[in-house]
C-alpha cells in the first residue's frame, strides 16, 4: 500500500506548475491593467466591463450561435450515421467506424488545408459556408464515436420489448433508442460545442478576416494587439462558458436518468 | 421494396458522409504530383514538389521537430502519466479526487485557454521560447490523456498484485516492473499512441509557447495555408499515409497477434525493438544537444512573411560562414507584440511607423553609417523621411505605395474615377478584397474622405468608420492578409487592396489586371532594416544590411518579391526588365496627398483598434 | 518453547477508525494457527502486519526474538496466499511460481527443478505452460500455494483462501491443505471467517472480535468452553443464559440451581451460561427442572433442531429424536453440559 504513494508526488508538483498557476495567472491578467509588467498591479473589472460592449457582445453571440449551429448540424447527420453504422454487422460497424476515425488522427491543419484546396478552384472560399463546411468536417466524427458507442452497447431486447408492447418503429425510435442513447448525445455534443467555439483556424484560414469568433479575439489579443489583460479575461469568460455548458449538460444527464 | 429502397438510401448516405471525410484528402493528394502549381488544373504527374520537399530546409527542420517532441512528449508524458495512475489508486480518496480533477482541465479547457495559460507561464518565469517551452507544453497536455487511459486498467488489476510481488521478494521497483507495469499494458499503449497522436497534431499550444524559428508541421501548414504551395501537398500526402498506415497496423496488430507465426516472432522481438528504440532516442538527445550547443555565430533575423528571396539567406550563411535564424511575422503589430513578450533579435525589418515608435522607445541601436560600405547604394529621395530623419536608426528594405488591383476586363474605366470611392460602388458587390489591416483600411477611409492618415482627430476618425461601416453594407468585402495574392493571380475577384510590390508580382502573373493609386493620396511607405539593442552580434548585423545593398543581391531579392527595390542600380534594372510595363513595379512618387504612416499614439491606437473590430464584427 | 513469531500490544488505525485494539500473540514452529472472526474483526489487518503491507501504528513485531515490523515484505521470511489468489495473469503456471527465485536470481536448471518439485506437491504436473487465467478456482488455488511455498518461508500465510471455492472443493482443499502442511512442515497462519473450517484444521484457533482476541485456544477448548458470549455465539450454536454464580460449582438461572462444574468465580457473581443445543435432552415433562413447550421442529439431515419455549426463553435442541409441536417437555442436561463464563461488559 505505502509503497507507492509517493508515486504521485511529482505529477502533484507538476501539474501545480502547468495547470494550476498558468490558470491562476490567466485569472491575474484578468483583473489586473497593468500589461505584461507584475511589478505594479493594479486591480481592475474593466477588462471584463468590456465585454457588454456591442462589439465584442457581438463577438460573442456570433461564436456561440455558430457553435450552437455546427452543433445542430453535426447532431443530425452524426446521428443519422451513427445509427445506420450501429444496425450493421460487427465487422463492418468496426470498420466504417474506423473510417471515421482516421480523419481525427490527421492533423486538422493539413484537413483544413485540404479543403481551401477544394474551395479555393470554386471560388467559395471566405464565405460563411466555407466556415461551416470546415467546421461539420472536422468536428463530426466527435459526434459520431459517443453516439455510436451508446447505440451499439444498448442491449437489443429494448426496441423488442417495445415493438413486442406496440409501439410503432417511430414511438420505438423516439421512446426507446434515442432515450438510450442519450449519454452518447450529451457527450458528441458537449465536444463539438467545445472545439467549434474555441476554435480559431478555421474561421481564419476558410472565412478570411471579417470572421471574428472567440477564438479569433483572443489570438489576436495575444499575438497582434499585445492587450494580455483582455485576452486573459476573453479566455477566462471561454472557459467560464464551457464549463458551465459541461455542467448544464450534466445535469439533463442526471434528470434523465 | 420499401427496405431495400431504406437500404439503398443508407448506404448512399453513408456513402456521402465518407465522401465529406475523404474527398479534400484525396484531392489534397493528387495535387501534390501536379506539375503544376495551380489547384484548379491537373496538368500532368510530376515529382517535382516531393523533390521540393526535400530540399526545404524549413519544413524538414518542422519535420524533424514535430516528431522529436512527439517521441519526447510521449516518452516522458507516459512515464509520468503511468506512475502518477499507480500511486493515484494507492492514495487517498481526497488527493485521488483532487488529482483527478485537477487532470481533467487540460482535456476539458479549450486549447486556447491552455496555450495562453502556458504562453504566460513561460513569459513570467522567463523560459526562452522554442523547443524546450514547446516539449514542456506538450508533456502538460499529453500527461493527462496517458493517466485517463492507464487509471481504470490499474483499478481492474486486483489490489494485492504489487503485495503478492513483494511478498515474493521483489523490491517495489521490480514489483512495479516486473509485474505492474506488463499488467497494465494495454492501457500504457493506448495512452502511448493517444499522446503521441496528440502531440504530432498540435496546432494551437506549440503556436502560442514556441518561438525562435522553431516550428512543427502544424505550425508550417497554417503559415502556409496563404499561399498556394503544393510542396505542403507533398507534405500532407506523407503525414496522412504515415498515419493511415499507423493506425491501420495498431487496429490490425490484435488479430495478427494471434497468429501463430507472429507469437514466435514476438518472443525474438521485443529486445531488438527497445534497442533500436533506445537508439532512436540517442540520436535525437545528439541532435537536439548539438542543436542547443550554441553556433559561434548566430544572426536572428526577423522579417514580414514572403518578403525575401530565400537563396540569399543561404548564401549569406555561406559567405559569412555563420548560421541565420529567420524567422517571419504577419503585420507589424504582431511582431511588436512579440517582440514586447521578450522575444530577442538581431536584426528586424518592421515598416516606417513601427521604427518610429521602435526608436522612440528605445529599442534601436543608432547605426553606425561608417560601416556600411554599400550605403551609398541606396537612391538619395528615399532617405531621410519624416519617420526616421537622417536615417539614424533604419536603412531603407523596400518602398512602395498601396492601390486598387483590379480586373480590367470586369472593372469600367470611368468607375475609376471615382477614386477609392470605387470600393463603395455597389455594382462590385461581393467581389471586392480588402486588406485585413487595421491601419491601412482607415488609411483608405481617411484618403477617400480627404483627410490626412495620421490623424488623431476623433470626429475624422469617426467619419472614417462610418464610410468603412456603409462599405460593408453596401459591397460586403472580404478582409485577407497574403492569401489575396493567390486569390488574384486565379482571378476571383474584381477588386483588391494590395501593397505595390504584391500588385507587380500579381501582375506578372494574371495579365488582366490593372494597378490604381487614387489621386486623393495612398500610404507611401518604407520598410528598413534596423538593429536591436539587444543585438549580440553586431558586426554580422552590419554585414547584413551591408549584403541586402549589394546590387545584384538587392536585384534578385526585388525580382521573386516583387517589391521595388531602395538600390538605385537594383531598381532601374528590374523596372526595365522583369517589370518592366508594370505600373506597380514604379510607384508614383509625385503626389502631394501621399503620406508616410506615422507613430500613432496610443490612445489613437486603441480607438481606431476599437472601431476596427466593430467594423469586421458589423 | 520460543515463539516463532510474537505480537505485542499490536495497534492500528486505518481512516479514524480502530482496527486492532492491542494484539498480543504467540506463533509457534509448525503450528497451525486459525485466526477465526466476522469480517472487519482485524483478523486480516494482523494477517497484512505480519506479512509487512500494513505497519502497525504501536506495538512489537519480533520475528525469531527480533523487531521486524519496519522491515519491507520483500526481506521478511514469510509467504501469503492471498484471497483472489493474486496470480500474475501475464506470466504463465510456470513463470508464477518461479517468480520469487527468478526474482532472486537463481539459476535457470535449478528453478525448473524447483517449479517441478512444488508443482507435483500441490498435484499440478504438466500444468506449466498453461495460461493462469485458464485454470479453475481450485487449480489457480494450488498455483497460489505452489508460488508461496517455492521461497521456502518459515511461515505461510493464508487469507481466506478457499473463500472463492464451492463448498465441495472446499472441503477438499481443507484436507490438501493440512496434508501440505505437515509435508513442508512449516507454520501456517490461515485466516478465515468460517468457524468449521477453523476447527477443523488448526492446531490453534485465535477468535478474534471488533479490534481484540477474545479467545486462544485449540479447537476443542474454544468450541467446549468459550470463555464469553461472542466465542460461544460465533462458534457454534448455543443457547446464552444469564445467571447467578451461587458458589463454586452451583449455579442459578431460570428459578433453579443447577450442578456445575465450574470454579473460581465470585460468590452471587452474575455470569453467563452457555448450552450446547446437542447437550439438552428431551425427557417427559416430570422428569426435569426445566420445562416447556414444544413450538417447532424442523429436520436438518442428520438430527432434529427443536424450540422449545420456556417460561423466561426459547431453547434450542439438537437431538435425533421426533417431538410433536404442542407437547409439553422437560429440559435435561448434567453438570459437565454447563458452562459458565464471565459476563461481557
Amino acid at each position: 500500500m505505502k509503497y507507492f504513494k509517493s508515486l504521485v508526488r511529482p505529477y502533484l508538483v507538476w501539474s501545480f506548475i502547468v495547470v494550476l498557476v498558468p490558470l491562476f495567472m490567466i485569472f491575474l491578467y484578468a483583473v489586473t491593467n497593468s500589461g505584461n509588467s507584475l511589478i505594479n498591479i493594479q486591480f481592475t473589472l474593466n477588462n471584463f466591463g468590456k465585454f457588454v460592449e456591442p462589439v465584442y457582445l457581438e463577438v460573442f453571440i456570433n461564436s456561440i450561435r455558430l457553435g450552437l449551429i455546427t452543433v445542430a448540424i453535426c447532431l443530425v447527420l452524426g446521428y443519422s450515421m451513427a445509427y445506420i453504422i450501429a444496425r450493421q454487422k460487427e465487422k463492418v460497424q468496426n470498420f466504417l467506424i474506423l473510417l471515421v476515425t482516421i480523419p481525427m488522427w490527421i492533423n486538422m491543419l493539413i484537413r483544413i488545408y485540404a479543403w481551401k484546396s477544394i474551395l479555393e478552384p470554386l471560388g467559395l472560399m471566405h464565405t460563411d459556408f466555407a466556415v461551416m463546411v470546415g467546421q461539420i468536417c472536422e468536428f463530426l466524427p466527435f459526434m459520431i464515436i459517443p453516439i455510436h458507442t451508446s447505440l451499439s452497447k444498448m442491449d437489443k431486447s429494448f426496441v423488442e420489448a417495445a415493438y413486442d408492447l406496440g409501439a410503432n418503429p417511430v414511438q420505438t425510435f423516439f421512446k426507446v433508442t434515442f432515450k438510450l442513447s442519450i449519454p452518447g448525445v450529451l457527450n458528441g455534443v458537449i465536444m463539438v460545442f467545445l472545439l467549434s467555439i474555441s476554435t480559431f483556424m478555421i474561421p481564419q484560414i476558410l472565412g478570411g478576416g471579417q470572421y471574428m469568433l472567440i477564438g479569433n479575439l483572443i489570438e489576436k489579443q495575444f499575438i497582434e494587439v499585445g492587450d494580455w489583460n483582455f485576452g486573459s479575461a476573453v479566455s477566462l469568460l471561454l472557459a467560464l462558458i464551457i464549463l458551465f455548458s459541461i455542467r448544464w449538460m450534466k445535469k439533463i444527464d442526471k434528470g434523465e436518468n | 421494396m420499401l427496405k431495400k429502397l431504406a437500404r439503398i438510401s443508407s448506404g448512399l448516405y453513408v456513402a456521402l458522409c465518407f465522401a465529406f471525410f475523404y474527398v479534400p484528402i484525396i484531392i489534397t493528394m493528387i495535387f501534390s504530383f501536379n506539375s503544376s502549381r495551380s489547384f484548379a488544373k491537373y496538368t500532368g504527374f510530376s515529382l517535382r514538389w516531393y523533390q521540393a520537399l526535400i530540399n526545404d530546409s524549413e519544413i524538414m527542420a518542422a519535420v524533424g521537430v514535430s516528431v522529436s517532441v512527439a517521441l519526447f512528449a510521449t516518452a516522458i508524458s507516459t512515464v509520468l502519466g503511468t506512475i502518477t495512475a499507480i500511486g493515484l489508486s494507492k492514495s487517498r480518496r481526497i488527493l485521488k479526487e483532487w488529482i483527478l480533477n485537477i487532470n481533467n482541465i487540460p482535456i476539458m479547457n479549450p486549447d486556447i485557454v491552455t496555450a495562453i495559460g502556458l504562453m504566460i507561464l513561460f513569459t513570467s518565469l522567463k523560459i526562452e521560447k522554442g523547443y524546450i517551452t514547446m516539449l514542456l507544453a506538450h508533456i502538460c497536455f499529453c500527461t493527462p490523456y496517458v493517466i485517463t487511459s492507464v487509471y481504470p486498467k490499474i483499478r481492474e488489476l486486483d489490489n494485492n498484485i504489487a503485495n503478492a510481488a513483494m511478498d515474493l521478494g521483489a523490491t517495489p521497483f521490480q514489483a512495479l516492473v516486473k509485474v505492474i507495469v506488463p499488467m497494465i499494458k494495454p492501457g500504457i499503449y493506448a495512452g502511448m499512441l493517444l499522446a503521441f497522436t496528440m502531440s504530432i497534431d498540435d496546432f494551437v499550444i506549440s503556436y502560442f509557447v514556441s518561438g525562435n524559428g522553431v516550428e512543427n508541421i502544424s505550425m508550417i501548414v497554417y503559415n502556409a495555408t496563404k499561399r498556394i504551395n503544393p510542396t505542403i501537398n507533398a507534405l500532407s500526402t506523407i503525414v496522412i499515409l504515415a498515419i493511415v498506415f499507423a493506425v491501420v497496423v495498431v487496429k490490425l496488430a490484435p488479430k495478427v497477434r494471434s497468429t501463430s507465426w507472429f507469437c514466435a516472432l514476438n518472443e525474438k522481438i521485443p529486445k531488438k525493438t527497445r534497442r533500436v528504440f533506445e537508439a532512436v532516442c540517442g540520436v535525437l538527445i545528439f541532435v537536439i544537444l548539438l542543436r542547443c550547443g550554441g553556433d559561434a555565430k548566430t544572426l536572428k533575423v526577423y522579417n514580414a512573411g514572403e518578403y525575401i528571396d530565400d537563396s540569399l539567406v543561404t548564401a549569406f550563411e555561406e559567405e559569412y560562414g555563420c548560421k541565420v535564424i529567420y524567422e517571419t511575422f504577419d503585420s507589424n503589430e504582431s511582431m511588436y507584440t512579440k517582440v514586447m513578450s521578450g522575444e530577442k533579435y538581431d536584426i528586424i525589418i518592421p515598416s516606417d511607423y513601427m521604427i518610429e515608435r521602435l526608436a522612440k522607445e528605445k529599442f534601436l541601436q543608432e547605426i553606425d553609417k561608417d560601416r556600411l560600405k554599400n550605403l551609398g547604394n541606396i537612391m538619395p529621395r528615399l532617405m531621410n523621411q519624416p519617420f526616421d530623419p537622417e536615417n539614424k536608426y533604419s536603412i531603407p528594405y523596400f518602398w512602395g505605395n498601396v492601390g486598387i488591383l483590379y480586373d480590367k476586363t470586369v472593372v469600367k474605366t470611368e468607375d475609376l474615377e471615382a477614386g477609392w470611392e470605387v470600393l463603395r460602388n455597389p455594382a462590385y458587390k461581393d467581389n471586392i478584397y480588402m486588406y485585413n489591416s487595421e491601419r491601412d483600411s482607415f488609411m483608405i477611409a481617411l484618403k477617400a474622405l480627404g483627410y490626412s492618415l495620421n490623424t488623431s482627430d476623433r470626429a475624422e476618425l469617426d467619419r472614417a468608420y462610418k464610410w468603412l461601416v456603409e462599405q460593408k453594407e453596401r459591397v460586403n468585402p472580404i478582409y485577407m492578409g497574403d492569401e489575396v495574392i493567390d486569390s488574384m493571380i486565379a482571378g476571383n475577384k474584381a477588386m483588391a487592396i494590395v501593397y505595390s510590390g504584391d500588385a507587380a508580382y500579381i501582375m506578372s502573373e494574371n495579365e488582366n489586371l490593372g494597378f490604381y493609386t487614387p489621386q486623393s493620396g495612398t500610404n507611401l511607405w518604407i520598410d528598413g532594416m534596423v538593429i536591436t539593442n539587444e543585438c549580440k552580434n553586431d558586426d554580422l548585423a552590419y554585414k547584413w544590411i551591408d549584403f541586402m545593398l549589394e546590387p545584384q543581391n538587392a536585384s534578385l531579392n526585388s525580382e521573386t518579391v516583387g517589391y521595388s527595390s531602395p538600390v538605385e542600380e537594383a531598381y532601374k534594372e528590374i523596372s526595365m526588365t522583369v517589370y518592366a510595363d508594370n505600373e506597380a513595379y514604379v510607384p508614383r512618387q509625385d503626389n502631394q496627398n501621399d503620406e508616410f504612416f506615422r507613430y500613432q499614439e496610443p490612445e489613437i491606437k486603441r480607438y481606431c483598434a476599437e472601431l476596427w473590430t466593430k467594423v469586421k464584427s458589423q | 518453547m520460543n515463539a516463532l513469531i510474537e505480537l505485542k500490544n499490536i495497534t492500528k488505525t486505518f481512516d479514524d477508525q480502530q482496527i486492532l485494539k492491542g494484539i498480543n500473540l504467540k506463533i509457534y514452529e509448525n503450528e497451525f494457527l486459525t485466526l477465526l472472526g466476522p469480517s472487519g474483526c482485524g483478523k486480516t489487518t494482523t494477517l497484512r502486519i505480519i506479512a509487512g503491507f500494513d505497519e502497525s501504528d504501536g506495538g512489537e513485531l519480533l520475528f525469531d526474538g527480533i523487531e521486524i515490523s519496519k522491515q519491507p515484505p520483500y526481506k521478511r521470511e514469510v509467504n501469503t496466499v492471498f484471497q483472489k489468489y493474486a496470480l500474475f495473469p501475464h506470466l504463465n503456471v510456470f513463470d508464477n511460481i518461479a517468480f520469487g527465485l527468478n526474482i532472486k536470481k537463481t539459476e535457470k536448471s535449478v528453478v525448473k527443478q524447483e517449479v517441478e518439485k512444488m508443482l507435483k506437491l500441490v498435484g499440478l504436473s504438466g500444468f506449466e505452460k498453461r495460461d493462469v487465467t485458464s485454470l479453475s478456482g481450485g487449480q489457480q488455488q494450488r498455483v497460489a500455494i505452489a508460488r508461496a511455498l517455492i521461497n521456502k518461508p518459515k511461515v505461510l500465510l493464508l487469507d481466506e483462501p478457499l473463500g472463492a471455492l464451492d463448498a465441495k472443493l472446499r472441503k477438499e482443499m481443507q484436507f490438501e491443505l493440512k496434508k501440505i502442511q505437515k509435508e513442508v512442515g512449516i507454520t501456517f497462519i490461515y485466516v478465515t471467517h468460517d468457524q468449521e473450517e477453523a476447527l477443523s484444521m488448526s492446531d490453534t484457533v485465535v477468535v478474534m472480535n471488533d479490534g481484540y482476541i477474545q479467545q486462544i485456544g485449540t479447537p476443542t477448548d474454544v468450541y467446549n468452553e468459550p470463555e464469553n458470549r461472542f466465542v460461544a455465539q460465533f462458534i457454534g450454536e448455543s443457547n446464552i443464559i444469564e445467571g447467578t454464580m451461587i458458589r463454586d460449582c452451583l449455579v442459578a438461572f431460570d428459578d433453579f440451581e443447577f450442578e456445575c462444574v465450574d470454579k473460581g468465580f465470585k460468590e452471587n457473581e452474575e455470569i453467563e451460561v452457555v448450552l450446547r443445543p446437542e447437550d439438552i435432552d428431551i425427557v417427559a415433562a416430570d422428569k426435569a427442572k426445566l420445562t416447556g413447550t414444544v413450538t417447532s421442529i424442523v429436520f436438518k439431515g442428520v438430527h432434529y433442531e427443536i424450540m422449545v419455549q420456556s417460561k423466561y426463553r426459547q431453547y434450542m435442541i439438537h437431538t435425533t429424536d421426533y417431538h410433536e409441536v404442542g407437547l409439553e417437555v422437560g429440559l435435561a442436561f448434567g453438570p459437565e453440559d454447563i458452562h459458565v463464563m464471565w459476563k461481557m461488559v
